[in-house]
């Protein structure tokens, strides 16, 4: 019996562009995934593409990051962050000249930028979008497409014109950067509710991956578990993840990356290092922020860090590879009397979690991959491949659920830091419908400032949002961009009352919300859902 | 806000953002000392202050600490939300299993009424059958001044929604009515029996059971594998 393989890639970020400042501190969250985990991925995709290495595996691009990676001054940011952590690696070489433990980390890790520099300009022309493009032309990977600005859809289960909005909106933006449909559809925190299928077929959606317990807490009995897709009964393919190996890698407590070997996240020259030395990489007023030069181990809870061998952490990521295929194949063998086919193992994470926050996370991926293709036993496939094998699974209902904790929708409703913002989307969302059905199909001024304000109700519905607020990470930038946007909705949504345009106001959310140009605000309006879905139709 | 374990960081690190929080002479503090006025800062019982739990997710975070940077305060927003957009309205959202978050407006109009006829307010929760009729409902008394609400959801399988309701004297009057909402129950929740056989739990439930011998922490699951561990158990007993 064959184990087979399913790692879906979740990569996500919000929407954060900040064009009237020249360098802003959130706009920073992208580029470092950009450097420490796009990047390197596609890098290490390419080396097993040109070493002839099979592998197959799906990421899920959202449409907010496409925008993003489009984006030409973004780009043009990026490249510049890129130069000037080339050059703190140039001062940190030059300081650590009597230290060659940390001198050499320090290379390491701008020769990493310098490569990631060279592939960015010269591979990828400053066009990430196309780089994936490639691979997938190539039949390495598998791109899907996610609710348009990622939001957690159970919320919003009686709002059918937003739940719509948030799906069509994330197909055709799917079509327009990769010019081809997306077959499956990455459910935001893998949230689920009962019904939701209706929207995705509407649009041709052929498959999702649901959250671990979606089966066993549904109304029917599931027959093999996790180790086969199920289909709704509309026809909907559902790939079930399997929380126990997830958790070999996910767990914060127990998972690969918190071993004492591997490369410490949070100890950073940013924050160990005088301001006068770092004050030109972090951010004004001396706001200290992660650089990527890092030169401890995890070692422990404890602040007696040990310097990072890069040469011990690379035999861990092996052996952590080895011990994952292990765990796979135990499985599969103590399953085989009771499957009737081979397993599929439907692993999901966040793409982040692998260069950004576990620093050896690619090379484990990397050598995971190398293995597998070695051992007749594995296979990897991604879910189209599945389904277009034509197999015969279980119909099931499946139940309510989400990857978030408790299974559930707490995370982003929690009852008392998030939830109160709720009523003020939701009648954001209401005055929108209103705002379309009273004007529908208006042409120039109108149509541009109500196609701004759908912008702004979808960026308003971020997961992100309510998830940053929840976790207390970075919550006043999340508070003021609720806010901002709730502002934004019933600033068209006054003018538009009294029949009026606020152009200066347009003028400049458009240039700073500038996603979605295609948007058409009538996606809102009821009569919407009563026409086809434009996927079989639009030209892109 | 310390976004890691605080014992994990350096001296620096602390001294840093014991500066940035202007902790009083926080050039001179010893480590123990830091370490106890951030804690008494953000609050001992702070669970971030202990790192992560074990599923829990940190993302966009580039910073050691929540930091309020003045880009950010600058940024356009709103000094203060609409208490109320002038409209009566009663919605609830699943939160998990068995609890929802409840919220409401009244228009100033009906606040008017209410004050007028001296009403009180209840909120009714009603469990639904499959045709939407009541089965059995319970009160919560709320004060004008409530807002929102935790409602519980307290059996699997059924709809539910809520009701805001007048009360004056005996006279009820319903001023709104809320979206309906639904919780599941699980087969094996019916199927007890089916928890008991050994395949089940290979076939089902062994994807479920994470690295360290846990499954998520949601109720309606670890009520399941409470109950195959107490079949289990008898098992046991009776060999």
């Amino acid at each position: 019996m064959k184990s087979r393989l399913n790692f879906i890639f979740n990569t996500h970020m919000p929407f954060v562009r900040h064009p009237e400042y020249p360098k802003f501190l959130e706009e920073d969250w992208l580029y470092e995934v950009m450097n420490e985990s796009y990047l390197p991925l596609l890098r290490m995709m390419y080396r097993l593409r040109d070493d002839n290495v099979p592998f197959k595996l799906t990421f899920s691009l959202s449409p907010t990051l496409c925008s993003m990676l489009s984006d030409e001054l973004l780009n043009e940011r990026f490249a510049a962050y890129l130069d000037e952590h080339i050059e703190l690696g140039d001062k940190e070489i030059e300081r650590l000249k009597d230290d060659p433990e940390r001198k050499a980390l320090a290379e390491g890790y701008r020769d990493e930028l310098i490569a990631n520099r060279t592939f960015y300009t010269d591979v990828c022309k400053g066009r990430i979008l196309s780089t994936f493009n490639e691979l997938s032309n190539a039949g390495c990977i598998e791109l899907i497409t996610t609710a348009a600005t990622h939001a957690y859809l159970p919320v919003f289960k009686d709002y059918p014109l937003a739940t719509n909005a948030q799906i069509e909106t994330g197909v055709l933006e799917h079509n327009r950067a990769f010019d081809r449909m997306s077959e499956g559809f990455w459910l935001p925190e893998c949230g689920y509710y009962p019904g939701l299928e209706e929207y995705l077929t509407r649009h041709n959606i052929k498959w999702v991956s649901l959250a671990s317990h979606a089966l066993v807490l549904s109304p029917d009995r599931p027959e093999e578990g996790a180790y086969k897709p199920v289909r709704c009964p509309n026809g909907l393919y559902c790939f079930v993840r399997d929380e126990r190996l997830a958790s070999l890698v996910w767990s914060f407590t127990e998972g690969y990356p918190t071993d004492p070997d591997y490369r410490d996240f949070y100890r950073d020259i940013g924050f160990d290092l005088p301001m006068d030395y770092i004050r030109p990489y972090v951010h004004e007023p001396d706001v200290r922020s992660f650089t990527g030069y890092k030169y401890c181990a995890v070692t422990g809870k404890t602040a007696e860090k040990k310097v990072y061998d890069r040469e011990k952490a690379a035999q861990k990521a092996l052996s952590h590879a080895r011990n994952f295929l292990y765990n796979v194949g135990c499985r599969t063998r103590s399953m085989a009397d009771i499957l009737h086919d081979d397993p599929i193992y439907t692993v999901s994470f966040d793409t982040e979690l692998f260069g950004h926050w576990w620093y050896e996370g690619i090379r484990w991926l990397e050598d995971l991959i190398r293995l597998a293709g070695e051992d007749d036993a594995i296979d990897m496939l991604t879910p189209a491949e599945f389904i277009a094998s034509k197999p015969e699974v279980q119909t099931i209902h499946p139940a309510q659920s989400s990857w978030g904790e408790g299974g559930y929708s707490a995370v982003w409703v929690d009852g008392a830091t998030n939830a109160g913002y709720f009523r003020h989307i939701f009648k954001a969302i209401e005055r929108m419908t209103e705002l379309a059905e009273r004007f529908p199909y208006q042409k120039s001024l109108k149509q541009r400032f109500l196609n701004q304000a759908v912008r702004e109700t979808l960026l308003l519905m971020a997961s992100d949002w309510p998830f940053i607020i929840h976790y207390q990470t970075s919550a006043e930038y999340a508070v003021k961009r609720l806010e901002g946007h709730i502002q934004n909705v019933n600033l068209v949504y006054d003018n538009m009352c009294k029949n009026a345009v606020n152009t200066e106001w347009l003028v400049k959310a458009e240039k700073r919300d500038n996603l979605f140009r295609n948007l058409d605000y009538n996606i809102m309006n009821r009569a919407h859902l009563d026409e086809p879905s434009p996927v079989y139709t639009a030209e892109f | 806000m310390i976004l890691i374990n605080i014992e994990s960081l350096s001296d620096n690190e602390l001294r840093n953002i014991a500066q940035q929080e202007d902790l009083e002479d926080w050039e001179t503090l010893s480590r123990e000392d830091l370490i106890e006025g951030l804690e008494e800062l953000y609050g001992e019982d702070d669970e971030l202050l202990d790192g992560n739990s074990a599923n829990s997710k940190k993302k966009y975070v580039n910073t050691l600490t929540d930091v309020q940077s003045d880009n950010v305060l600058s940024l356009p927003g709103v000094e203060r939300l609409p208490e109320s957009y002038n409209d009566t309205s009663v919605h609830m959202i699943l939160k998990d299993s068995d609890w929802a978050y409840v919220f409401w407006s009244l228009s100033p109009q009906q606040i008017a009424e209410l004050e007028e006829s001296g009403a009180g307010l209840i909120l009714r929760n009603t469990r639904l059958d499959a045709n939407d009729g009541p089965v059995a409902e319970y009160d919560i008394d709320i004060t004008p001044d409530d807002t929102s609400w935790t409602v519980e959801l307290p059996y699997a399988g059924f709809r539910y929604r809520v009701s805001l309701v007048a009360v004056s004297g005996e006279k009820e009057s319903v001023i709104c009515t809320s979206n309906t909402l639904e919780t599941t129950e699980s087969w094996f929740a019916t199927h007890p029996d089916a928890l008991e056989d050994g395949a089940v739990f290979r076939s089902v439930f062994s994807s479920l059971i994470m690295k360290g011998g846990t499954v998520i922490p949601n109720r309606q699951l670890l009520s399941l594998v409470e109950r195959m561990q107490s079949a289990q158990r008898q098992e046991a007993d009776a060999r």
